[in-house]
């Protein structure tokens, strides 16, 4: 008996010391370690080699930021706009599921902000399947985000649920050596969110949306750089094809700048940083009429 | 002997359900955010800098939309001392901190209304190179 106390002991001891939080520097944590590559300036990085996909930049798509604009405008909640649930069958390669997971991802920020409860469930379950076909489904708590969304009580928690779900998937991808699926998940965020604001654009010509679809020139230069790493695979060639088509479509669009020093105010005890460099967007009709129709063919040879 | 065995394993229990170095983290710096809609977090964990060396920070890229107001807050774990500040950079002009050095105030958070779309940098140190374990938040005000 004193021999397994003291086993027991001694096992409590360790466990508790390597449960310590006091950090040493060749401690590893899964959660909360910084790759060193975080620690240098990537400024300068020409092309993104695979080693260094971790430093890619985030936020790049996000399910939530074109829904906010498009609510902001006043529009009308529009079903038609989504993407079908009905369709996963047809989804039997990696490649496709991981883009049609961002579209669902996108579609499901576009519902969480209107909460349209109906729907939600059936997106949840769409989502699920997705994620558990490439691998990520242990990242969604489903059971908690349909609870939520049956009860259509506490919205924010279930928005906040779904966005941090695709949080946690991405930086489990790209910790694994996946940064390939988590790259086509971001796209499919971006494709759905550009499809959204270029068909509201067409119906209400509201200068904000217009002004974000001209500044996605930016966006999409940084995701046809990060495509080109996947040029061997025919599947990500033929969408890196498809999207530079849409950057050369892009090119007449101008943007410049007027600098300004940013001002900083505190009100309420919350300091506010108000940003006076201004973009100053030149885009044509035209232009715009052409973006519109290259984003929906590729988001049609998507979901279809 | 049983008795030493009881008061170890609930210190163990206790050390580990009062540890905040974690995914708790997150929820506890997003409950602070004010209502502000989640968009990304950022885990920090950092060793304390020797005195004579360059304080170690963390760096993220991130995209930040033109016309949209952010709030970026930290949180820090309760068992680490280090005090976390969240910047805000473009290039190397910085933008926006959680910190005052001028009238050496912890914020917590600061808004932005950006205006330009474009890539930023945030980085997440520990005032004075203390060693420290926090997460910071991007949320858009709604």
């Amino acid at each position: 008996m004193r021999k397994i106390s003291f086993l027991l002991i001694g096992f409590f001891i360790v466990l508790a010391f390597s449960c310590n939080n006091k950090p040493n520097p060749a401690e590893t944590n899964d959660d909360f370690d910084i790759p060193d590559s975080l620690l240098q300036e990537t400024d300068s990085v020409p092309e993104i080699s695979s080693k260094s996909m971790d430093d890619l930049v985030q936020n790049i798509s996000s399910p939530i930021e074109m829904a906010a604009l498009i609510k902001a405008t006043g529009s009308k909640f529009s079903p038609e706009l989504l993407a079908s649930t009905k369709n996963l069958d047809k989804y039997n390669t990696s490649f496709k599921k991981s883009l049609n997971l961002g579209i669902l991802g996108a579609d499901l920020g576009y519902l969480n902000l209107y909460s349209q409860n109906r729907f939600i469930v059936d997106y949840l379950t769409a989502i699920k399947s997705l994620a558990e076909d490439i691998k990520v489904g242990q990242f969604f708590d489903f059971k908690t985000l349909k609870e939520l969304a049956s009860s259509g009580e506490n919205l924010d928690s279930l928005t906040y649920l779904s966005v941090h779900s695709f949080n946690k998937i991405d930086k489990y991808l790209r910790d694994n050596h996946r940064s390939n699926i988590s790259v086509l998940i971001i796209v499919g965020v971006w494709i759905e969110g550009m499809y959204f604001t270029t068909q509201i654009n067409d119906q209400v010509k509201i200068k904000d949306i217009s002004d974000r679809i001209a500044e996605q020139k930016i966006i999409l230069n940084n995701i046809v750089l990060i495509l080109k790493n996947y040029k061997g695979d025919s599947e990500f060639q033929n969408l890196l094809n498809q999207l530079t088509k849409l950057k050369e479509i892009y090119e007449p669009v101008e943007i410049t700048y007027e600098v300004g020093e940013p001002k900083t105010v505190e009100q309420d005890g919350i300091l506010t940083v108000v940003q006076n460099e201004k973009s100053i967007i030149t885009i044509t009709e035209k232009d715009m009429e052409n973006i519109k129709n290259q984003i929906a063919e590729i988001r049609y040879n998507i979901v279809n | 002997m049983k008795k030493i065995f009881f008061i170890l394993t609930m210190i163990f229990f206790v050390t580990l359900s009062f540890s905040q170095c974690n995914e708790k983290l997150i929820d506890i710096a997003v409950s602070q955010n004010r209502g502000a809609t989640y968009l990304k977090d950022f885990k920090v964990k950092l060793p304390a800098t020797p005195k004579n060396k360059p304080r170690a920070i963390a760096k993220f890229q991130i995209v930040l939309n033109g016309g949209n107001h952010y709030r970026f807050n930290i949180s820090k774990a309760k068992e680490f001392n280090g005090i976390p500040i969240i910047q805000l950079y473009e290039g190397s002009k910085l933008l926006g901190t959680s910190y005052l050095t001028s009238k050496q105030k912890d914020y917590k958070m600061f808004d932005f209304l950006c205006q330009k779309t474009g890539t930023y940098k945030i980085f997440i140190s520990f005032k004075d190179g203390a060693s420290g374990c926090a997460a910071g938040i991007l949320s858009l005000v709604n």
